[in-house]
């Protein structure tokens, strides 16, 4: 009996493409140099302090995850566009009308984007090796961890056709001045990287910020002879059941009701889990009415949710660890939502641009419009979902449930109010509203990124020089940070619930409590500055220029 | 090959179909004529599987199409009004790509692909990027790809309305061609004329109702059982008028300055009689025009809004 493998038809039309595509080529290349970027900075950080990475642990472990993780955002770029553009395109119909079946046409595009996205990860061995050789990682674990890091591609990839294969509209909700313009693709893209930017960098990102923080005051202590302990919370491993990054950070066996199971098994369990029920509710999707899919889809829900809660009832000590970790991802998870629809607007062409543009000059002159046009919208969105969370945080918070509804209100008027008026006063205002956008996310992130990395090296190599620059970011750079200071305000308030944050409160005494009031300060400044800054003469409608042409 | 029975379909308020009935033989090509809106990419789509209907009965080879879609899917091509394609492909990619999605057995792939590629004349096209090919080509191409995994039922909606009259001409000689290999095609079109031309029968749609279906000829004589006669003559038509009036067949004769008019009811063959007979009288006939209908003027008088005229069906397609 002889048997031949039958590739998926629609995964070979994709790979031709890809491999004959010479801007790919070229964007593979930059990939390529990008990734390798890590391995040089690895290698000379060897250099400069010998032994670093044996001292840093874990850390390195979690910077690696999350690099990876950075690359597993491709998969979900790509499987997000994958169906959505078939339909736009006008080729969906024709695969509808074919033999092929819904089953075979999501496994097309999911394995097209796990591949992509693969190869990239192979890359990343590059860097892994470097760190491997320095004595940070063991062989086993670099084997493993890419068993763990297919299940992950294969549960993003499974997620982008899931919400690729929805019947998308153009959300009314959004920024009022792109909802004429956005594709379907857009919105499908927008929706599963807000989800898998979440669950890949945020959730390992939060998972080990607190514990990262109250372990460099500890080192601190340690340093100067005072004691103390740098551990990260065993409870948040729990989290690398879904996220292959926390996974490696807290690489090691878990106890699940007296059983020791290994965390990576996990990871690849629970990823296949959800990657397979992301596929049964896919199929459903696409076949409309199929009620056999969709039941596969609910049961592997059920199986998960019924495990995560084994888990957590099993394992999880006190709530004092989850607050402050539950309050900085929705926060967060609330700035990506008013920010990722902005960052659209520049891949729009030039005639949805010129629309936007008209909209936007109708809206300047009329004062009604322009107020609205300035709540409304995102900001808008965002407030009326701080006002209906708000509630369920005081119940997981107590009051300080309010400053975290505060700081994110003030602040996300604040750049709204920025953004808006620095796409009026500009020529070409969508391309430079994109631009003030990805700013801003990038601001955030650094400003968020560098005062852990300071301490983390301040803990590794606790000079003079990296003391002050960590003391210093943690004063000045953390309170302009929305995000940073609602978690510097809850881990100083909260830290009667968590051991580990006793010396952060010691080290960052009244400037972490009162982060919050300046950031509320700073934006709600930055605000009223933007609000009464005088327009552009240009914008106005000039009596060379008739009325309709403005 | 093709039967329909009592196929409804609503979109809301609006009736798409109101309960129509087709009867499509083998190695027909049937013209489904109507105007936008009429029901006709609704009725074509619930036939290729894409749509359901909310009532009425689809059978395609003897398959119901509501019961077993995939069976229906391997013996039919489905060309929509419009469609996309892979524009980053070459054009033996493209047949290729489809060629193994419908599983063509790899023993006969290529074959199928070049026949197909001759059947469209685009032989020399095959290494070209889909991109860069006509609207024509482009045309020719899809009919190819539908064409591959040789499907026994071609549906085609509208699939000329975007072509010049020369690719027209072209794409209804394949058709042709097609019915020779023993296809049956329904062509869906609001162009009457183009579709007298190739089709065997046709059904007119108006609002979800079919209002004629027949060969042209059936049509026509349903619609217009009377030909008009108009003679051009070089004498006063007032001669001609009385040699001419009380001959078998005349109806309603009218003379007009040089022109005379009347209806013919009689059969073909005492049509040349009545010619003889005007020039025994004497009248200088300069022409002799025997007005059967002009297509497009019926199609116009059978969709015009509030047209209640429905025409009876031949008994086989009832």
């Amino acid at each position: 009996m002889s048997w031949k493998f039958d590739w998926n038809p629609l995964f070979l039309k994709d790979l031709r493409v890809l491999l004959r595509d010479r801007k790919a080529e070229r964007r593979g290349w930059w990939g390529v140099a990008v990734l390798s970027a890590p391995a040089v900075v690895l290698l000379a950080l060897q250099f400069a302090f010998p032994g670093i990475f044996a001292r840093v642990g874990r850390y390195v472990l979690l910077g690696y995850g999350i690099l990876a993780n950075v690359a597993a955002l491709g998969a979900v770029a790509i499987a997000a566009t994958s169906i959505v553009a078939e339909r736009e395109k006008n080729t969906y119909e024709v695969l509808q009308v074919s033999p092929v079946t819904p089953e075979r046409l999501f496994l097309g595009k999911a394995l097209f984007a796990v591949y992509g996205v693969f190869v990239r990860q192979i890359l990343l061995l590059v860097p892994m090796a470097v760190v491997y050789l320095s004595g940070g990682f063991s062989f086993s674990v670099i084997l493993l961890y890419q068993v763990v890091l297919l299940a992950a591609d294969l549960l993003v990839a499974s997620l982008g056709v899931y919400v690729s294969a929805q019947p998308h509209r153009i959300p009314k909700i959004a920024l009022s001045a792109l909802k004429h313009s956005a594709t379907r693709t857009q919105v499908a893209l927008q929706k599963a990287m807000g989800v898998s930017v979440l669950f890949l960098i945020l959730l390992p990102f939060y998972a080990v910020l607190i514990p990262t923080m109250a372990g460099a005051a500890a080192a601190s202590r340690a340093a100067t002879g005072r004691g103390g302990r740098l551990e990260m919370m065993p409870d948040l491993s729990l989290l690398g059941t879904i996220c292959p990054a926390v996974t490696l950070a807290f690489w090691g066996e878990v106890e699940i009701f007296g059983l020791s199971v290994p965390l990576w098994l996990l990871t690849v369990g629970c990823n296949l889990l959800l990657a397979t029920m992301f596929f049964h509710f896919g199929v459903g999707q696409l076949r409309g009415r199929d009620r056999d899919a969709s039941l596969g889809g609910r049961a592997c829900l059920l199986a998960f949710v019924t495990f995560a809660v084994a888990l957590l009832c099993g394992n999880l000590g006190g709530a004092g660890t989850a607050g402050p970790f539950v309050a900085g991802c929705g926060m967060t998870f609330l700035f990506c939502i008013v920010l990722t629809p902005c960052l659209s607007v520049g891949e729009l062409t030039k005639a949805e641009q010129k629309g936007f543009r008209a909209e936007w000059v109708a809206n300047s002159l009329s004062p009604r419009r322009l107020l609205r046009s300035r709540v409304s919208g995102a900001s808008g969105f965002l407030v009326l979902l701080v006002l209906v969370a708000t509630p369920f945080l005081w119940l997981l918070l107590g009051r300080e449930a309010l400053t975290v509804a505060a700081t994110t209100v003030v602040s996300a008027l604040g750049l709204s109010a920025l953004g808006n008026r620095s796409s009026q006063n500009a020529k070409d205002a969508p391309a430079n509203k994109g631009a003030f956008a990805a700013f801003v996310v990038l601001i955030l992130i650094v400003s968020t990124i560098v005062p852990v990395l300071l301490q983390v090296a301040k803990k590794a190599t606790p000079t003079p020089a990296v003391v002050t620059a960590a003391d210093v970011s943690l004063a000045a750079v953390v309170p302009l940070n929305p995000v940073a200071s609602v978690f510097l305000r809850l881990m100083t308030t909260m830290g009667e619930d968590i051991a580990q944050l006793d010396d952060l409160r010691g080290e960052a005494g009244p400037t972490a409590r009162h982060a919050w009031v300046i950031t509320c300060a700073w934006y709600a400044a930055i605000g009223l500055l933007a609000a009464l800054w005088p327009r552009k003469r240009e914008e106005k409608p000039t009596a060379a220029a008739p009325p309709s042409s403005t | 090959m093709i039967e329909v029975r009592g196929l409804r379909k609503r979109y809301g308020e609006l009736e798409a179909l109101a309960g129509i009935s087709l009867s499509i033989g083998a190695g027909e090509i049937f013209g489904y004529i109507g105007p936008n809106g009429a029901g006709k990419t609704t009725t074509l789509r619930i036939l290729a599987t894409v749509q359901d209907a909310d009532e009425g009965d689809v059978r395609v080879a003897g398959i119901d199409a509501a019961r077993d879609p995939e069976a229906v899917r391997g013996r039919l091509g489905f060309m929509p009004e419009t469609y996309g394609l892979y524009e980053d492909l070459l054009v033996w990619e493209y047949l290729d790509l489809f060629s193994r999605i419908y599983e063509v057995s790899p023993a006969i792939r290529q074959r199928a692909i070049a026949d197909c590629l001759e059947l469209t004349d685009l032989t020399e096209k095959k290494d070209a990027l889909i991109e860069h090919l006509s609207r024509g080509m482009r045309q020719r191409l899809f009919l190819a790809k539908t064409l591959l995994h040789d499907p026994t039922v071609l549906l085609l909606d509208e699939p000329t309305s975007a072509l010049d009259p020369r690719a027209r001409v072209e794409f209804q000689e394949i058709l042709r061609e097609l019915k020779r290999r023993g296809k049956t095609i329904l062509w869906s079109s609001h162009i009457l004329g183009e579709l007298a031309e190739v089709c065997d029968r046709v059904a007119i749609l108006e609002r979800g109702v079919v209002k004629a279906t027949g060969t042209i000829g059936e049509i026509r004589a349903a619609l217009r059982p009377r030909p008009e006669v108009r003679v051009t003559l070089l004498s006063p038509a007032l001669e001609a008028l009385k040699a001419i009036e009380g001959l078998a067949g005349v109806e309603d004769p009218r003379a007009e300055g040089e022109s005379l008019r009347f209806l013919w009811s009689g059969s073909r063959e005492g049509m040349p009689e009545t010619h003889r007979r005007l020039i025994e009288s004497g009248a200088r006939v300069f022409s002799f025009f025997v007005d059967e209908g002009n297509l497009q003027d019926l199609y116009l008088r059978l969709t015009s809004s509030g047209e209640s005229e429905v025409v009876q069906p031949p008994p086989e397609a009832s």
